[in-house]
């Protein structure tokens, strides 16, 4: 296994040393890259942050498996495309619609921030406990299929799992309930 | 668990068959519990995903906070802030007039792209857009050039739109046009673009953006890195 391999792997299980040092090492760089925009430093620091975070998703999400180019060149993409969004959104650019490159996967989720329904799931799946909230993650952000969960958890098997699932979503249903 | 269940959590793993993926559609039509149901999933995928971002960020801010301000620089930090206050106030003194370094250093660039044969009567989109660029009708030029880049992204509609503005005084839209450009290809249009970009910035009196642009333009090959050098000083 090479070294862009084994920061894949890494990223991939969420090792934070890795996530720092990939953070550390592509940091200046990219703030010089994005100084020459109207941007004001902190919101350059904020872009540089969600497109770490975008770069570590699809890492979990094994999107980045069998990356052809660098990380680097992988995370600039990214953070390229959030920078000219960030531009868009701030000046009603009328401009066109700069498309996300092609083999990059990513959804901002603005609209559903917006959405009160979602800020109440949000709040209730904090209150869920620590296992509930691994199994929901694995499922819902990692998307990862049952049966790498029942590995990834050491589960007996499937079935014990999804009665598992079912019952936290019932949990969380009933917290949402008694929220409103 | 129920079938529709099933259907919705295949769908959520992408492993539904062809004949499921058909089912799933059937009754994400037609079935109102389903649709509600599959409707508060991808409601909690989407909370799901906004948290856990959220946790993320809190890190990647407090590794921020470690990295940008090492405690030991902390005193010496302090210490520079008032002594740059104190410069920042004497230079403002004798800070020397962005408009007139604009007016000075500011040329209109001429098209090099499509000598224009002077024909009114040309009908394809950039023969009309240099065509008005050439004539001074910089609002059109504009408009054209600004059609050029939807239809095909071209560098040199970004280039001739941000100039057309920067003619109109309209130094906003020209900064915001400028920045459509990718400013890590390096070919033809990169440092003109920066060149001028940083005259827009050095106009709305945003010196510091305009001295970094001008310092890559310096460093390069291009026409204009005489006159990005002597500029620097000048803003030095």
């Amino acid at each position: 296994m090479n070294e862009a391999e084994h920061t894949i792997k890494q990223l991939r299980e969420g090792d934070e040393l890795t996530i720092s040092s990939v953070y550390k090492s592509n940091r200046e760089k990219f703030i010089s890259y994005a100084r020459r925009f109207d941007i004001n430093r902190e919101d350059i620091i904020d872009i540089y942050q969600d497109a770490i975070i975008a770069l570590t998703e699809n890492a979990k999400k094994g999107l980045l498996d069998g990356l052809k180019s660098e990380i680097s060149t992988y995370l600039f993409s990214i953070g390229k495309y959030m920078i000219y969004n960030h531009l868009k959104k701030n000046k009603n650019l009328p401009l066109f619609e700069k498309n996300i490159p092609d083999d990059i996967t990513w959804n901002d989720y603005a609209e559903e921030m917006q959405d009160d329904e979602v800020r109440r799931m949000k709040a209730s799946f904090s209150k869920l406990g620590e296992q509930c909230q691994k199994v929901l993650r694995l499922f819902y952000y990692e998307e990862k299929k049952l049966d790498d969960i029942v590995t990834a958890l050491a589960y007996s098997n499937k079935d014990v799992l999804k009665s598992q699932k079912s019952r936290c979503i019932k949990q969380l249903k009933e917290l949402i309930q008694n929220d409103k | 668990m129920t079938n529709k269940d099933l259907l919705i959590e295949k769908f959520l793993e992408h492993t539904l068959s062809a004949e499921e993926q058909l089912e799933f559609d059937r009754l994400l039509q037609s079935d109102a519990a389903f649709q509600q149901e599959f409707e508060f999933q991808k409601k909690l995928k989407a909370s799901i995903i906004i948290e856990t971002r959220e946790k993320q960020k809190e890190q990647l801010r407090a590794l921020e906070r470690e990295i940008a301000t090492p405690s030991r620089f902390k005193y010496a930090a302090a210490a520079a802030i008032i002594l740059v206050v104190f410069a920042a106030l004497i230079f403002a003194l004798i800070r020397p007039d962005t408009d007139d370094l604009y007016a000075s250093y500011y040329e209109p660039f001429p098209n090099l792209e499509k000598p224009t044969t002077r024909d009114k009567t040309a009908t394809d989109l950039p023969a009309k857009a240099f065509y008005a660029y050439d004539t001074e009708n910089y609002a059109t030029a504009a408009a054209l050039f600004d059609q050029i880049y939807t239809q095909q992204a071209a560098d040199y509609a970004i280039l001739y739109e941000g100039l057309s503005y920067m003619e109109l005084g309209k130094f906003r839209q020209a900064i915001q046009t400028f920045e459509l450009f990718d400013f890590e290809k390096q070919n033809n249009y990169t440092h003109t673009i920066s060149w001028y970009l940083a005259l827009c910035y050095l106009k709305n009196q945003q010196t510091e953006r305009a001295k970094f642009l001008l310092e890559e333009v310096s460093l390069s090959d291009s026409q204009f890195k005489a006159s990005s050098t002597e500029l620097l000083e000048e803003l030095n």
